[in-house]
């Protein structure tokens, strides 16, 4: 009789035709093939659409940066100011402040324009010097007040004696100015 | 057919595919055949194996390979006997069909007699009497490959040999 101590001699005679052999191993490695084939088919595709994805997003980053502003067509419109940019036209007069030097003409239409430069930059300086931030006022003036600066920037604000209404729909208090551009 | 560049050495050990499939595939089919005793399957089992120590280049160390080819091929096995379509369709009336060489033919009948047995034991018994009688894994070799303690593969060959000598006893009184 056998004893279990002897199961692997066992094996070997009961055993004996069953190895595997080539056409197993054939098996094996024609199966790897197959199931390579399509993952490296994933992994180009996975690359592709990540390496899509970004250059649309430089794409998307150029081209916010280099947008102007949008200009306001008539009285009463907001400024509308494009993401990006380095260029003093993107921010609201008030809130970063400007060189008054700068301003070549001031026009408050309807009622006078002023072009000269020692005149323009005196209002600027008034401008930018007294007006202040209001809670209230009326922004149902028809006239409108551009600014021109030198590099060719225009500043448009909605006027309502003694109030400015800007493109960020801030209102500005600022009597002074216009007492000195009606003079 | 070309076969994927350097696939032959793939596995992060010292020996290559081809050295381990020469070494140890036989050993992984025989195992995988004596648990499921269906010869499909168990190439099947085989197949598996060898494809994921491929794919999944597993750092394999030295004088260990063996010990991996098997774990993963019992684990296999157990997912498939666990699957009751496998046991009811395929495995339903399971006959342990020996291979012997031709010059054996005839002179076989008792060790055909303790390799059905052996094929008759629960999973559980079956696993630790091949680990450790027909692959020689020690005990704690065999409880690091299944994840039990050392204490119930010695419990587990104990309480196979009582029920491989009473089936063997049985045979041989009929």
């Amino acid at each position: 009789m056998n004893r279990i101590e002897d199961l692997r001699r066992v094996t070997d005679n009961t055993l004996h035709g069953l190895i595997a052999d080539d056409s197993l191993k054939f098996r094996i490695l024609q199966k790897v093939s197959s199931e390579q084939e399509p993952r490296r088919r994933f992994t180009f595709r996975t690359v592709t659409a990540l390496c899509g994805a970004l250059a649309a997003l430089a794409v998307m980053v150029l081209a916010l940066n280099t947008l102007q502003p949008v200009r306001p067509g008539g009285p009463g419109e907001i400024n509308v100011f494009a993401a990006g940019g380095t260029g003093s036209e993107n921010a609201s007069l008030f809130r970063d402040g400007f060189d008054p030097g700068s301003v070549v003409s001031v026009e408050l239409e309807g009622s006078s324009a002023v072009t000269d430069a020692e005149k323009c930059a005196s209002l600027a300086a008034v401008l930018s010097g007294t007006a202040e931030n209001a809670d209230s006022g009326e922004s149902s003036g028809q006239e409108r007040l551009v600014l021109k600066l030198s590099d060719g920037t225009e500043f448009i604000f909605t006027a309502a004696d003694p109030y400015l209404f800007d493109g960020d729909g801030q209102c500005w208090y600022c009597p002074e100015f216009f007492s000195s551009i009606k003079e | 057919m070309t076969f994927p560049a350097g696939s032959a050495d793939r596995p992060s050990c010292s020996l290559s595919f081809d050295e381990l499939y020469q070494n140890y595939a036989t050993d992984v089919l025989r195992v995988a055949y004596y648990y499921l005793g269906n010869r499909e399957l168990a190439e099947d089992v085989t197949q598996d194996v060898f494809v994921k120590l491929l794919t999944n280049c597993p750092s394999l160390e030295a004088g260990r390979e063996k010990a991996w080819l098997l774990k993963v091929a019992l684990n296999r096995c157990r997912d498939l006997w666990r699957s009751s379509w496998i046991k009811k369709v395929v495995l339903g009336h399971p006959g342990f069909e020996c291979f012997p060489a031709p010059d054996m033919i005839g002179s076989l009948a008792d060790q055909q007699t303790l390799s059905e047995a052996v094929n008759r034991l629960k999973p559980e018994f079956k696993e630790v009497v091949l680990l450790f009688y027909y692959q020689g894994f020690s005990v704690a070799e065999i409880a690091d490959m299944l994840g039990i303690a050392e204490g119930t593969v010695s419990s587990r060959l104990s309480r196979a040999r009582e029920k491989l000598q009473k089936e063997l006893k049985g045979d041989e009184d009929q």
